[in-house]
C-alpha cells in the first residue's frame, strides 16, 4: 500500500482530534495541516504512518530515559546494600561516593528536564492558549469508562478494544505516574541532597521521611518501568521486540487503527489520512 | 638481651621468674642463669610506685641496671623528664640494637621463646574450652600466627596478661581470671580513666559481671587490632550492634549505615558521634550526643548543621509505630501504594497478555 501520508501538528499537546472535526491547530488559529511526504527512516517507506510525537517530545523522553536509568542504577545498590549485586555494582562506579555524584548528575539533569517540560506546557497554555483540559493527556471521564471496556475486551466479553483517542488511559497513567514520581522523588531527593539547607525550614524527621519516600517511590518507579512499561513497549507479543514510536516519532496507520481507533477515525473524518484498505486492520503490525 | 618490660598486676604480685623474658632468653641461650641480677618488685618503693600507677599518675620506666625493670614513683619520674632521659634512652636503644644484631636476637624472638611453652598446648586446634570470668564458655586455643600479627604479638607474652598462670597444671583462681580481664589498664591507664566515667565503665566498675563491655569485648583479647584502620572502623557498628542490635538495625536504614556497608569509609559510625571510651547517656549533659552538644557533634562532618538537622533520627525504626509514627505511616503508605499499583498493573498486563495470545491464534486460523 503506497500512500502519501499527511500529518498535522501532532504531539503531547496538539492533537488531530477536536470535537467538531477541527484540529487543534485550526482552533489555535493555525493553517491547515501541511502534507508531509518524507517518512522517517525507521519506518519502511511503503508503510503509511503519521507522526505521533514531535522531535522536542522525543528528545524529552530520551533524556528522561537516560537520567532515570542512570539514577536508578546508581541509587538502587544503596537501597539493597546487602544483596549480592550491590557491592560489585558500587565498585564498578568507583565507590559509594562517586556513585552519589553520578546519581546527582542524572538527578539534576532530570530536574532540569522537568522544569523544561513545565515550561513546555506553560508555553502551550499561555502563548498558544490551549486549555489544559483540551490536551490529549488530560484524564477524562471517558478514560474511566474505557478501563471497564478494555477489561471486558481482555476477558473476551467485547469483540473490540475501546475506541481509544490519542492517548489511552494506560498511556495517560504512564505520563501522570512519571509526573507524580518526579515530584516525590525529586522533592525528597533535594532534601537528601541538601539536608542542612532543608532543615532550616523542615524538622529533622523530614529528612528521615524523605529517605523513605525517595527509596520507596524509586522502587515503585523501577518496578513500574521494568514490568509494566517494558511489557507495553517491548514484551507484549504484538510489539516484541520494540515499539519504536517514541524514537521515530511515527506510528503506522495499521497500529493507529488498532490501538487508537478513535484517533484514526477522527483523522479519516478530518480528511487528514485516507482510510486503510479493509485487510490492513487486524494483525498488521508494521511500524 | 638486656631488658624487658614485664607487667605487674597488683602490688601483691611479683614478677615471676618464668615470666621474665630475660630469664627465659638466657635459658634459651643455654646459659645457666640464677636470676640474681634481676630485681623484682618486692620492695616498698616498688609497691608505692604501683599504687601510684593504679591511680594513673605515673608511668613505666627503668632503673640504673638495665636488666631490671621496675616501676618508678612520682618523685623519680621528674628526673626522667630531664633531657638526660632522652640521651640515656637513645644510648640504650643503640646498645640493644647492637647486641641484638650481634647475637641475632630480636625482642620478638625472645618473646616467642616463652610463648612456645604455652603454645605447645594452647596452640593446638581444639584444645578444649574453659569458662571466662563471666562464666561464658570460651575456647582455650590461641592461634599463634594470628596472635603474633596482632598489635601486642611483638612485645607481650602470655603471662604479661595471664599473670600468675605459670604452673602446669595451672592454678586458675578467681583472682587470676580477674587479672586477665584487667590486664589492659597497666599499659593503658589513660584510656581506662576515660572509660571508667563512661556509661559502660560505670557499670563494669560497679560490677564486673554487669552486661557492659570492657576492653576485650570490643578490642578482642588475643588478636587486638589497630583501631585506626579502615577495616576496624567499618566493623564498629557491628561490634556495638552485638548488644545494641536495635540501634544497629536502625542505623543500617540510614545513609550512614548503607554507605558504610557498601564500603564508604568516611561515613559516621557509632564512635564518631558517641565516642569510643566516654560514651554517655543522651540525658547526661557531658555526652557528645546530649541534645545541647549535638549540633557540634554533627558539625564535625556536616558544615552548617543546625538544631533541626541535629534532630534527624540517626537510628530510626520505620516499623516502630510508637517511636516513629511519622516514619511508620510514611512507610506504610508507600508499601500499600507500591504493591497495590504493581498488583493492578500486573493484573492488567496478564489479562492483556492472555487476550493478545488468543487473538494471535485466531488470526493464524487456529482454535482458541
Ligand atoms: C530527580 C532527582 C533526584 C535526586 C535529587 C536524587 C537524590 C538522591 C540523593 C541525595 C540520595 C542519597 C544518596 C546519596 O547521597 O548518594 C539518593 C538516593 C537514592 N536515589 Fe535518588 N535522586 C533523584 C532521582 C532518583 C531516581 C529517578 C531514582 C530511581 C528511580 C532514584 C533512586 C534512588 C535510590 C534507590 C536511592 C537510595 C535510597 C536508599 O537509601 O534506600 N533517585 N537520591
Amino acid at each position: 500500500m503506497k500512500e502519501q501520508v499527511t500529518v498535522s501538528k501532532p504531539g503531547l499537546i496538539e492533537t488531530h482530534l477536536e470535537a467538531g472535526g477541527k484540529t487543534q491547530s485550526e482552533v489555535a488559529g493555525k493553517a491547515q495541516p501541511e502534507i508531509v511526504g518524507a517518512i522517517h527512516a525507521e519506518v519502511p517507506a511503503e508503510t503509511p504512518s503519521v507522526e505521533r510525537f514531535k522531535l522536542v517530545e522525543r528528545v524529552q523522553h530520551l533524556v528522561l530515559l537516560t537520567t532515570f536509568l542512570g539514577a536508578a542504577f546508581t541509587g538502587m545498590p544503596l537501597k539493597y546494600k546487602t544483596s549480592w549485586w550491590a557491592a560489585p555494582l558500587m565498585s564498578t562506579y568507583g565507590g559509594v561516593w562517586i556513585a552519589g555524584r553520578i546519581h546527582r548528575f542524572f538527578a539534576a539533569t532530570m530536574l532540569l528536564l522537568s522544569v523544561f517540560h513545565l515550561g513546555y506546557l506553560a508555553y502551550y497554555m499561555l502563548v498558544k492558549r490551549i486549555s489544559p483540559f483540551k490536551m490529549p493527556l488530560f484524564p477524562t471521564w471517558n478514560d474511566v469508562k474505557q478501563v471497564g471496556q478494555n477489561l471486558a475486551y481482555f476477558l473476551g466479553l467485547r469483540k473490540e478494544r475501546p475506541a481509544f483517542t490519542k492517548f489511552a488511559y494506560y498511556e495517560k497513567f504512564d505520563y501522570w505516574a512519571v509526573f507524580w514520581g518526579i515530584v516525590i522523588i525529586g522533592g525528597s531527593g533535594l532534601v537528601l541532597w541538601f539536608p542542612t539547607l532543608a532543615t532550616r525550614v523542615l524538622p529533622g524527621i523530614a529528612v528521615n521521611v524523605a529517605l523513605i519516600m525517595h527509596s520507596d517511590e524509586a522502587l515503585l518507579a523501577v518496578l513500574a518501568i521494568f514490568i509494566w512499561h517494558f511489557y507495553n513497549v517491548h514484551w507484549n507479543p504484538d510489539i516484541f521486540p520494540m515499539n519504536w514510536t517514541m524514537f521515530t516519532g511515527r506510528i503506522s496507520l495499521a497500529r493507529l487503527k488498532e490501538e487508537h481507533r478513535g484517533e484514526y477515525q477522527q483523522l479519516v473524518e478530518d480528511g487528514v489520512i485516507r482510510p486503510l484498505g479493509g485487510a490492513a486492520g487486524h494483525g498488521h503490525h508494521d511500524r | 638481651m638486656p631488658w624487658h618490660v614485664n607487667r605487674v598486676t597488683s602490688p601483691e604480685t611479683h614478677v615471676r621468674r618464668s615470666q621474665c623474658v630475660t630469664h627465659n632468653a638466657r635459658r634459651r641461650n643455654g646459659e645457666v642463669y640464677d636470676g640474681t641480677d634481676v630485681k623484682f618488685i618486692t620492695n616498698t618503693s616498688g609497691v608505692q610506685a604501683l599504687k601510684a600507677e593504679m591511680s594513673g599518675t605515673q608511668s613505666v620506666g627503668f632503673k640504673k641496671r638495665p636488666e631490671t625493670m621496675i616501676l618508678l614513683g612520682g618523685e623519680k619520674m621528674k628526673i626522667w623528664r630531664t633531657g638526660k632521659r632522652l640521651l640515656v634512652v637513645v644510648l640504650w636503644l643503640a646498645a640493644i640494637g647492637g647486641i641484638a644484631a650481634i647475637t641475632d636476637l630480636s625482642i620478638s624472638r625472645v618473646a616467642s621463646a616463652q610463648e612456645l611453652d604455652c603454645f605447645t598446648c594452647h596452640g593446638t586446634p581444639n584444645f578444649g574450652t574453659t569458662k571466662n570470668f563471666r562464666g561464658e564458655i570460651v575456647s582455650k586455643t590461641v592461634n599463634k600466627t594470628k596472635f603474633e600479627k596482632s598489635v601486642h604479638g611483638a612485645f607481650l607474652t602470655c603471662t604479661t596478661c595471664h599473670a600468675g598462670v605459670d604452673k602446669v597444671p595451672h592454678e586458675i583462681t578467681p583472682a587470676n581470671l580477674k587479672t586477665a580481664r584487667d590486664a589492659c589498664l597497666t599499659c593503658h591507664p589513660d584510656v581506662y580513666d576515660t572509660y571508667k566515667t563512661s556509661a559502660h565503665g560505670q557499670l563494669t566498675t560497679q560490677n564486673p559481671l554487669a552486661p557492659a563491655p570492657s576492653c576485650a569485648d570490643c578490642h578482642g583479647n588475643h588478636y587486638v587490632e589497630r583501631t585506626k584502620t579502615a577495616a576496624f572502623r567499618a566493623d564498629v557498628p557491628r561490634l556495638c550492634g552485638k548488644c545494641h542490635d536495635n540501634r544497629y538495625e536502625g542505623y543500617l536504614e540510614t545513609y550512614h549505615g548503607k554507605a558504610g556497608v557498601l564500603g564508604r569509609k568516611d561515613v559516621a559510625t557509632c564512635a564518631d558521634c558517641h565516642t569510643a571510651h566516654s560514651m554517655m547517656a543522651v540525658s547526661d549533659r557531658r555526652s557528645t550526643v546530649a541534645m545541647a552538644n549535638r549540633v557540634k557533634t554533627c558539625g564535625k562532618c556536616h558544615e552548617g548543621a543546625n538544631k533541626n538537622f541535629a534532630s534527624i533520627a540517626i537510628h530510626p525504626h520505620e516499623g516502630d509505630a510508637k517511636g516513629y509514627p511519622i516514619l511508620f505511616w510514611t512507610k506504610l503508605f508507600f508499601m500499600v501504594l507500591t504493591w497495590s499499583v504493581i498488583a493492578a498493573l500486573m493484573g492488567h498486563l496478564f489479562l492483556n497478555f492472555i487476550r493478545t495470545i488468543v487473538e494471535k491464534r485466531r488470526e493464524r486460523g487456529g482454535t482458541v
